[in-house]
Order: C-alpha cells, then sequence, then structure tokens
C-alpha cells in the first residue's frame, strides 16, 4: 500500500473526531473555536501549561507500554489500574525507608525495583491463572484490579496512615526525585519530575526487548501462535507468566512518577485511571513505541486543557473527545486489520 | 454457452493476477483448471461465480452480456460454487442446509418450512447423481467427502447448469475422489458445464473434456484433454521441465533402530507399535482422521498418552518434553502449516531462529544479521520466494512456506522427522522440490515418518507403507506391494486377508 493510501484513513479519522467534538461543544452552548483555543492554551500556552502536560503524560506512556507490551504475546492486559496501584503501594512502602543520606538516584532506583517488582508479581499470578488453569486473563486481572484498590484504600486510610494526614508517612529525602522546577521556575507547582525520562525510555526499551531479544522472539511467537510455540517445545506457561510479568513491571513503575516525582506520598485514588487509559493510550500506538509516546502526550494535553475549559463547557467534554478518538482509530485500525486479512488470503 | 469469460483483466495493486484470460464453459462438458499455486486460479473461479469484478473484459452467460455480474445474478442464472472451504451450517440437518435461503413452504401463510418436501428433493437428487446422504443428519456429523456431497446438493438444488469446484478432491480419499469422478460424469451427461481445479494429472485425465492451465494468470495451455498427454499439462504449470518423483536410496541401509515405537496409545490413538531405522521412510497411509494426527502429536510430546513408550535413537523419551525430544534429535512438520507449523506474524528469519532447540530458553540479544545471514542461505538453497530473510511468513504462497516450515526442521541435527501432508496445497514445483530435500536428508541417515494422503506420493518416498484405520496400524508392507488396490480396502476398514494381499503383509494384531 502506498505512504498516502495507509494515512488516508488516519487523516479521516481525525477529521471526523475534531467534527464530532466540536458539534458536541456546540450542543453545549459554547463556542468551538473558543473552547478550543482554552484548551489549546491550558496545555500548551505556558512552561507550566507544557510540564502538567507531561507530566500527566508520563504515566500514561509507561501504562500504554505496559498493555502493549502483552498485547505483543496475544494477551490483554486489563491489569494496569491494579499494577499501578501496587507500583505506587511498594513506593509509599519502600521510600520512607530508604536512609535520608543515600544520594537519589541509588534511592530512586532501589524503590524503583520494588514498583517494578510488585507490579510483575499482580502480572505474572494473572499470566500463571491464565497458562496453567485456563482463566481468561482479561477476567483474572479485572478481579484483581477490585481487589487491589480494596486493599489500599483500607491500606492507606488505617495500617499506612501517617498520623492525623490522609496519606501515607512521606518518602525519605534519598528516594525523592528532585522537582524540575528547581532548574525552571516557571515550573513551580507543577506535578513535572525526572521521572518524565522513563516515559521516553521504557516504551523504547519494552520495543527493543521484544525486538531484539531470544526471550522477546518467543514473546512474539506465542503472540503469532500459541500452537507453534508447543510444537516447537518452547513453554507456553513460562513465556506467559514472564510476559505479564514485564506488563505488569511497566505499569507498577507508575509508582515513581507520583510518589517520589510529585506527591512524596501515597494516598488513596493516586493514579486512578492511568491503568485504564493505558489501553487507550496502547491501541493507539498499535505497538510502535514512538506512536505510544505521542498517545501519552494527546491524552495528557486532553486531561490538562480540560482543566481550563472547566469555566466555559464541562471538562468531561474534552473527555468525550478521548472517547471519540478512540472509537474512529479504533474503526480505522479494524479497516487495517481487515485489509491485511483480505491481502492474505488472496 | 452458458458461462463465458472475455478476455478478463484482474489485478490486485501492483500484482497482475488475471491477464486477458478468455475462457468459455460449454453443456455437457468438464474443464480442468490447473496451474501453480498463486497462478491465478482461485480468482477465476471467483471472477466467473461474481464474487470478484473483474477490472477489465466481461463475464456473459447464456450469450447475453452481463453487465454488473454479481454473486447473487450468478446464482440466480444458474452458476454454483463448490468452494475449498465448505460453508455448511454445522447444527443444521443436511436437509435444512441444502434448501437454506429457498425453503419449500407449508402450513397457513406459508409459515412452516416443509421438511418432508426438503427431505424429498434432497433424495431425488441424490438418486439422481448418486449423491446419497442422510438428509436427517446434523452436518456437523459428516465426514469431509460426506459434506462436499451436500454441498453440490445445494448448488443442484439451487437450479445451478454450471458448476465451478475449488480443488473439490484435496480432501477426499482415494475411494471418495473415485466416488466424485462419477458424480461429475453424470451431472456432465445430464447436460450441466462443469469446471474443476485440480493439482492432480491423474484425475484431471480420467475425467475432463477439455484442459486449461494457467500460469502467472494466463493461459499457458488450453485444448481438449485426448489431444494433450500428462508430461504436456505438467510442463505448461511449470514452464519447463518436471523434477522426476521417484527418488530410490543411494548407498547401504543402516540397521541402527532411530524412532522406536511402543504400544503407544491417547486420545484417538488405540495401541501403534512403529520401528524406525536410520535412512528409513516409513509411508502412513490411511484417511484423515484414522489416528494419524494423534500418533505425531503423541511422539513430538504435545499430546499427552495413555500407555506405552518412545524412544529416539535408543534412549527413553515417553516422559521427556517436547523440547527435550526435539534436542534429542526429533524434527515435526504437522499438517497444519499455517497455524501448528509457523509463525505466520513473524519473519522467515524470526521462523527459522524459532527451530533452533537453544531458542526456547535464555533472553540473550538476538544477532540478528547472523540470522539473516543464516535464514539468506537457507532461502538460496529452498529456492524460498521472496528472497527476503524479512519478509513474514503469512505473505509467502503455501508452497514458500512449506519450504521455510521444511527446512527449519531439516537444518538441524536430526535423527527422525515427522513429516505429515509435505506438499498439501503446494504445487507441482515447489512440492517436488520438498520431496527432494527429504529424500537427500534421508540418504545422510535421516528417518522419516511420514503422512500423506497422495498414495502416489507415498509411494515415492516410503521404503515401506503402513495403513492406519480407527486408530491402529491395521497392516504394513513392503512399498512395492503398496498398489491402490491393496492399499483402499484396508484405509476402509477391511480387515487384511492373506489371500487377496499377498504373503508380505504383516497384520499387526489388535
Amino acid at each position: 500500500m502506498k505512504r498516502v493510501d495507509r494515512l488516508a484513513p488516519w487523516a479521516i479519522a481525525t477529521g471526523v473526531s475534531l467534527a464530532a467534538v466540536n458539534v458536541a461543544i456546540w450542543l453545549a452552548g459554547a463556542s468551538p473555536w473558543h473552547v478550543a483555543k482554552l484548551a489549546v492554551a491550558g496545555a500548551f500556552g505556558s512552561a507550566y501549561g507544557i510540564a502538567q502536560t507531561l507530566a500527566k503524560a508520563t504515566p500514561l506512556a509507561l501504562t500504554g507500554a505496559s498493555v502493549a507490551f502483552a498485547l505483543r504475546a496475544g494477551l490483554f492486559n486489563v491489569g494496569a489500574e491494579g499494577q499501578v496501584a501496587m507500583g505506587v503501594l511498594a513506593a509509599a512502602l519502600l521510600g520512607p525507608r530508604i536512609p535520608a543520606s543515600m544520594p537519589w538516584p541509588l534511592g530512586v532506583t532501589l524503590v524503583a525495583l520494588g514498583c517494578a517488582l510488585a507490579g510483575a508479581l499482580l502480572g505474572a499470578v494473572a499470566g500463571w491463572l491464565k497458562a496453567a488453569r485456563g482463566a481468561h486473563e482479561v477476567l483474572t486481572t479485572l478481579m484483581i484490579n477490585g481487589l487491589t484498590a480494596v486493599m489500599v484504600t483500607w491500606l492507606y486510610g488505617g495500617p499506612l496512615r501517617f498520623g492525623a494526614q490522609v496519606h501515607t508517612a512521606p518518602v525519605s529525602r534519598g528516594a525523592r526525585i528532585p522537582s524540575i522546577e528547581h532548574v525552571l521556575p516557571s515550573l513551580r507547582g507543577s506535578a513535572l519530575s525526572y521521572a518524565v525520562v522513563l516515559a521516553l525510555v521504557v516504551p523504547l526499551a519494552a520495543r527493543w526487548y521484544l525486538d531484539r531479544t531470544r526471550g522477546g522472539l518467543r514473546i512474539r511467537a506465542l503472540g503469532a501462535s500459541p500452537q507453534a510455540t508447543r510444537a516447537l517445545g518452547h513453554s507456553v506457561l513460562s513465556t506467559t507468566v514472564r510476559t505479564m510479568a514485564i506488563s505488569g513491571a511497566l505499569s507498577g513503575l507508575v509508582g515513581v512518577h507520583y510518589v517520589l516525582g510529585f506527591k512524596g506520598y501515597a494516598e488513596d485514588g493516586l493514579g486512578a485511571g492511568v491503568g485504564f487509559a493505558g489501553i487507550a493510550v496502547a491501541m493507539l500506538g498499535a505497538g510502535r513505541p514512538v506512536a505510544t509516546i505521542i498517545a501519552a502526550l494527546l491524552f495528557g494535553a486532553l486531561a490538562q486543557g480540560g482543566l481550563s475549559v472547566n469555566a466555559v463547557v464541562p471538562s468531561d467534554t474534552l473527555l468525550l473527545a478521548q472517547s471519540i478518538v478512540l472509537v474512529s482509530v479504533g474503526a480505522v485500525v479494524a479497516r487495517e486489520l481487515r485489509a491485511q486479512r483480505r491481502e492474505r488470503s488472496r | 454457452m452458458p458461462l463465458a469469460l472475455d478476455r478478463v483483466h484482474k489485478r490486485y495493486g501492483a500484482v497482475k493476477v488475471l491477464e486477458d484470460v478468455s475462457l468459455a464453459l460449454s453443456p455437457g462438458r468438464i474443464r480442468a483448471l490447473v496451474g501453480e499455486n498463486g497462478a491465478g486460479k482461485s480468482t477465476l473461479v471467483k471472477v466467473a461465480c461474481g464474487l470478484v469484478a473483474p477490472d477489465e473484459g466481461e463475464v456473459s452467460f447464456d450469450e447475453a452480456k452481463v453487465t454488473g455480474w454479481s454473486a447473487s445474478e450468478a446464482t440466480q442464472r444458474g452458476v454454483g460454487v463448490v468452494h475449498q472451504h465448505f460453508t455448511l451450517v454445522d447444527t443444521l440437518s443436511v436437509a435444512d442446509n441444502v434448501v437454506l435461503g429457498r425453503e419449500p413452504r407449508r402450513g397457513p401463510f406459508g409459515l412452516l418450512i416443509d421438511r418432508d418436501a426438503a427431505r424429498a428433493r434432497v433424495k431425488k437428487l441424490g438418486a439422481e447423481f448418486g449423491l446419497e446422504v442422510d438428509p436427517d443428519r446434523a452436518a456437523g456429523e459428516l465426514t469431509v467427502g460426506e459434506r462436499q456431497r451436500v454441498e453440490l446438493i445445494r448448488v443442484l438444488d439451487g437450479g445451478a447448469r454450471c458448476v465451478l469446484l475449488d480443488e473439490p478432491t484435496a480432501v477426499l480419499s482415494p475411494k471418495e475422489i473415485r466416488a466424485l469422478l462419477e458424480v461429475l460424469r453424470s451431472l456432465a451427461k445430464g447436460g450441466a458445464a462443469l469446471m474443476f481445479i485440480s493439482h492432480k494429472l491423474d484425475e484431471v485425465f480420467a475425467i475432463a473434456d477439455d484442459i486449461t492451465v494457467l500460469r502467472r494468470g494466463r493461459i499457458v495451455l488450453d485444448a481438449p484433454a485426448r489431444e494433450l498427454s500428462k508430461d504436456e499439462v505438467a510442463r505448461a504449470v511449470v514452464g519447463g521441465e518436471v523434477p522426476s518423483l521417484v527418488s530410490r536410496r543411494k548407498g547401504e541401509r543402516d540397521d541402527r533402530v532411530a524412532l522406536s515405537v511402543q504400544s503407544l496409545a491417547c486420545d484417538g490413538l488405540r495401541s501403534v507399535s512403529v520401528e524406525l531405522r536410520r535412512g528409513e521412510v516409513l509411508g502412513i497411509a490411511g484417511v484423515e482422521g484414522n489416528g494419524q494426527r494423534p500418533l505425531f502429536e503423541a511422539i513430538a510430546g504435545t499430546r499427552a498418552i495413555t500407555a506405552g513408550s518412545v524412544s529416539i535413537d535408543g534412549a527413553d523419551v515417553t516422559r521427556a518434553s517436547t523440547l527435550q525430544r526435539r534436542r534429542a534429535g526429533l524434527g515435526f512438520v504437522p499438517e497444519d502449516r499455517e497455524q501448528t507449523g509457523l509463525c505466520g506474524a513473524l519473519s522467515i528469519a524470526e521462523n527459522l531462529a524459532l527451530g533452533a532447540t537453544n531458542a526456547a530458553d535464555g533472553d540473550g540479544v538476538l544477532a540478528r544479521d547472523e540470522l539473516r545471514q543464516k535464514a539468506l542461505a537457507v532461502i538460496e538453497r529452498y529456492d524460498v520466494r521472496p528472497r527476503d530473510p524479512d519478509a513474514l511468513v503469512v505473505e509467502l504462497s503455501g508452497g514458500n512456506a512449506q519450504k521455510v516450515l521444511v527446512a527449519r526442521e531439516l537444518e538441524r541435527k536430526l535423527s527422525v522427522l515427522l513429516l505429515a501432508q509435505p506438499t498439501r496445497g503446494v504445487d507441482l514445483g515447489a512440492a517436488a522440490a520438498i520431496r527432494q530435500h527429504v529424500i537427500d536428508a534421508r540418504d545422510k541417515g535421516l528417518a522419516v515418518l511420514l503422512v500423506s494422503s497422495e498414495l502416489d506420493e507415498l509411494r515415492a518416498l516410503s521404503d515401506r507403507v503402513a495403513v492406519m484405520f480407527n486408530g491402529e496400524i491395521v497392516a504394513e508392507m513392503p512399498v512395492e506391494r503398496a498398489s491402490d488396490e491393496a492399499l483402499g480396502p484396508l484405509m476402509i476398514g477391511a480387515r487384511p486377508s492373506h489371500s487377496n494381499t499377498g504373503a508380505d503383509i504383516q497384520t499387526v494384531p489388535p
């Protein structure tokens, strides 16, 4: 297919999304142009806005990479939500225990390993249930999401509560990621930290692992054909568990951003929603790391821009935009898949 | 002329699938359409039955030009197709399947389906053309041959006077093939115009009045069958000389046992014992579904066994995993090439890399350039097209994909190869190349357990032929004795008796 042919459906999808959002805004009684200006100004119009957009995109790039990773093995990890919660919990537990005298890169690395391990554990459980017991990963990860949510609510409100505060004990200085506002004072108050580096590195690293290593090749082989994997004598069980563990680890890393970079502690609801949004990011990114990062940026910008249009139309309008983008992109992807199948069947 | 194609062109993207194809079917005559995979045969059938619109040219019916030739119009005018993949609804009865979409009605306002009338229609057509099927059985319970008969009845019930069949014999046993050819003959006698696609020249010459050879989208040969010889047709198909099928052994046979299977039993397999020496090929004949697949899977270790033992080169691997068996020197080319054989979404180089037994563990970085070099060497040696190690396997034609699969296995150090349907759906040229590679490996000491529904292939490659029926090996004979007459009755369950099949046949006690 020619490049133009390939890009045309995407252009149409974008056009349709824009039109639909504008109609929605117009129905809400506002001027679409005005709202668009507000949203763009909110997300990109100031250093602070850009920083907030980047900060909102950071966890989305991680969960997007996480969901996309499992998809390569044909596994649909909708448990990123729970795996994020576990990552946040791990950071809240480990962060305060790092000695304050430890250099922060070392302390953060230690805690990050804990976050990844916590997410990996949760993912591995779903992987094992799938491969050894035949329980579908969509069901098990959803159930585990629910369990995790209840557990952290209880922990943050009870055993892990820090004195009179409604959050956990503050992370020690040895595990705090310095805020970027020390370098750029104009970013004061923004959630952006050096954790944004993760958002750039993790999607690329995940793709590299899949494409360039033997372990990655086996994961892709499983996605291409479980029967062939079995006939070749490669273990479906260990590959499934490994895939879900790595996918969970990528989501778990979100704890680094929220707890070590942004808040300095964990509280109920921190990171809620970024797991599910990661599914959308993964769909838009279609397994390509750069596209995943751009999709995360788009959703980050919509979330940030949504705040500044709140005065004119409900910020939910931009949530609507997200949904419309997803539906139209879904249509394009489905069309491409159909076209590919037609080519194959010839 | 019920159906005629005039100067039809069809292209998909940059690929010309049909170029300047003109063809006419006449009542009472059978035309065979022959050609390699990807020559455009299926597309031609699709154009003729209105499923695909030609880019240029015309399709006409009964001398009347048909503009906007469409599938529904084709059906109405009496063009019927039996596709390669059957289209029956498994849960409906045979009669319901046949009348689906044009059910006979009864009762007030015609609200009820007149099942008696439907049954009668099935029985009448069955009796008329020798297509006997019980109209009340569910389609899902039928054998492949019976399902095909139902497809034919459905086409005839729709009033088709022109019937197109896409590789109708590919899935049938020799006996079923003979029956189908009879049916086609009686249809032609009744005045129908027929066209069928086949890779098997024997049956083409047995039944066709006219033969059309398609090569790279063009008609390269089109003549009455009596004016043609098999060699001529085969040369036209391949576009050159056809490599000979038979290759007898070079050098001595080795007496060491490579594969020993003792009383192996599992779901679908009763109790099978097989002994195979180095450099020997044992062919297994049998109608599909009589335990061939369970036998291979049990030996490969992908199916749980209930009794028996397997050893490779004298080492017991009964309890070994599939990977351990592969490391012990077992290779497996499964019949289901697309799903079980290969990973379609991965490249040629990646598929070849996955076959290496050390690919099954570890996380090391792939030496991609080295893998590409290796793949390129294999691509050269096996003449895989396109010559691109990064081409996805799903984009290859059946023959090229099969070459990749066979190469993946043969390019390792192997003692035993389980080879199922090595040339199914593979064109003549590629089939000959694949057989040659197997024979070369055999001459170097490889033991091969072969399953093929093509008895000619079985005889050309095997030293001994065993017959499987109902999950058991019911007879075994040297290849010289394995004639169609000897194998046929055994394949459908006749117990071998020494009087009519010769003293060399050893009956395996149940």
